[in-house]
């Protein structure tokens, strides 16, 4: 499929956008992106005018893709003038944690729920988590489609699971 | 593989069977439940594409190349405008450039001779003159072009004996004068030959009018020429600078005589000139 895209077939992109069209709009969202529809198109867009020279295998692409969203998420940022400030954490302050959001979350159901819960994660873990859980890429992709180190995204996906774990244990949420 | 380093092996197990959906431990269901939604409501939901991506997975690249083409053939098409026009102006450059170079060199030249034989820097404009127009009629001599052969209008037209020739000479002309080049001026009772080149002035009295540009007629006691011959010679003896036609008995004649007026008849008629008294000349006149 890859190789007819890059001949540009319209089949082919139709295929990969859905398949990775999802994903792409849920990682968007994700970083809180609003207008997620036209951003989705603006990378789809961007990949397949540029697939023709693209060189790698699904897994690669799959990697180019989310790159390209990321920077299309950092241009969008710097285009509006403002960047996610990284501020120290301090758990009394953190809004999402309260028991009013744990519960309203969880009182979902579906993806709904699943989406709530995500909101409860930092914004740093929530993306790694996205790009994990949603994207289908390795800590090592991850690692490049963010640019920080595969430690660090292996330390921020493990803090990410320990809340959800903490989350989901304190209110006895089964099955 | 220390105690430590089995325990992260075990935590990393543990989270990947959370990404990947599936449930290592069994106090990870739900979390594990969490992520298979996820990844489910993330391929459910197909955002709409914009008109131009449903475009491009409508027809490919291919569709938006043939939209490309068109501008594509519109620049070359106008490339194949420019081009042409842009050679046709290089070459005018180059002749235009030639041109002068070669100018430029003719006078440097002339002007290098002028200096070596003395010519004072009073009469060096004119005698610079002369000398490229020398050097010009040298070479169309060289190439079995004369001056006689040349024809004019006054060649055609001739105007009693001693008439002279001219280029472009529409002087009003009394009885074989000179004929100007733009020279409007009235020219009379010259007998004698010779064409006045720019001699727009009013030449009364004088017998032999004046000598042209290139039209060297015979001017036996012509005495003089004038440049530009913008005075008025009363009695025709005029002097110039280049009047370089044989002028026997001529007070006034040119600085720089170098020919034999006689020998050099512009059409033919310019053997009976040589009664002409006076004759005015032009610049640049050669005998």
């Amino acid at each position: 499929m890859l190789a007819r895209a890059r001949e540009g077939s319209g089949e082919a992109f139709t295929a990969l956008y859905r398949e990775l069209a999802g994903p792409v709009a849920a990682y968007l969202r994700a970083k809180g992106m609003v207008d997620v529809e036209d951003l989705t198109s603006e990378v789809f867009i961007a990949v397949f005018t540029g697939i023709a020279g693209f060189e790698g295998d699904e897994r690669a692409f799959r990697s180019w893709v989310f790159t390209i969203a990321h920077r299309r998420v950092v241009d969008t940022w710097r285009r509006a003038g403002r960047r996610p400030t990284a501020e120290p954490y301090e758990p009394v302050d953190d809004t999402r944690s309260a028991p009013s959001a744990e519960a309203e979350a969880l009182a979902l159901v579906g993806n709904e729920r699943a989406m709530a819960l995500l909101d409860l994660l930092t914004d740093t873990q929530r993306e790694v988590l996205v790009l994990r859980i949603v994207a289908d890429l390795s800590i090592e992709e991850v690692a490049a489609v963010t640019g920080r180190p595969p430690g660090a995204v292996k330390a921020l996906q493990h803090r990410a699971l320990a809340t959800l774990r903490r989350i989901l244990a304190k209110e006895g949420v089964s099955l | 593989m220390s105690p430590f380093d089995d325990d992260l092996s075990v935590t990393d197990a543990r989270d990947e069977g959370v990404i990947a959906g599936r449930a290592v431990a069994s106090q990870d269901a739900a979390l594990a439940q969490v992520a298979a939604e996820l990844r489910a409501a993330a391929r459910a939901d197909v955002p709409e594409p914009s008109a131009e991506l449903a475009a491009l997975l409508a027809h490919g690249t291919a569709g938006a190349t043939v939209a490309l083409e068109a501008p594509d053939r519109a620049v070359e098409a106008a490339l194949a405008e420019v081009v042409p026009l842009r050679r046709r102006r290089r070459v005018l450059r180059y002749v235009v450039g030639g041109s002068v170079a070669a100018a430029l060199a003719l006078g440097g030249t002339a002007a290098a001779a002028a200096v070596r034989d003395g010519v004072p820097v009073s009469e060096l404009p004119g005698a610079i003159g002369e000398r490229i127009a020398g050097a010009v009629s040298d070479a169309l001599e060289s190439v079995g072009v004369r001056h006689g052969d040349v024809p004019t209008r006054q060649a055609d037209d001739p105007q009693g004996p001693g008439a002279g020739t001219t280029d472009q000479a529409p002087g009003r002309q009394g009885e074989g004068p000179g004929a100007s080049d733009e020279a409007p001026g009235q020219q009379q009772g010259g007998d004698g030959p010779g064409v006045s080149d720019q001699a727009p002035g009013h030449q009364s009295g004088g017998e032999g009018p004046g000598v042209s540009d290139q039209a060297p007629g015979h001017q036996d006691e012509g005495p003089g020429a004038s440049d530009q011959a913008p005075g008025r010679d009363g009695s025709g003896a005029g002097s110039s600078d280049q009047a370089p036609g044989h002028q026997d008995g001529a007070p006034d004649s040119s600085d720089q005589p170098p020919g034999d007026g006689g020998s050099q008849r512009s059409d033919g008629q310019g053997t009976d000139a040589g009664t002409a008294q006076s004759a005015g000349a032009s610049s640049a006149a050669r005998g």
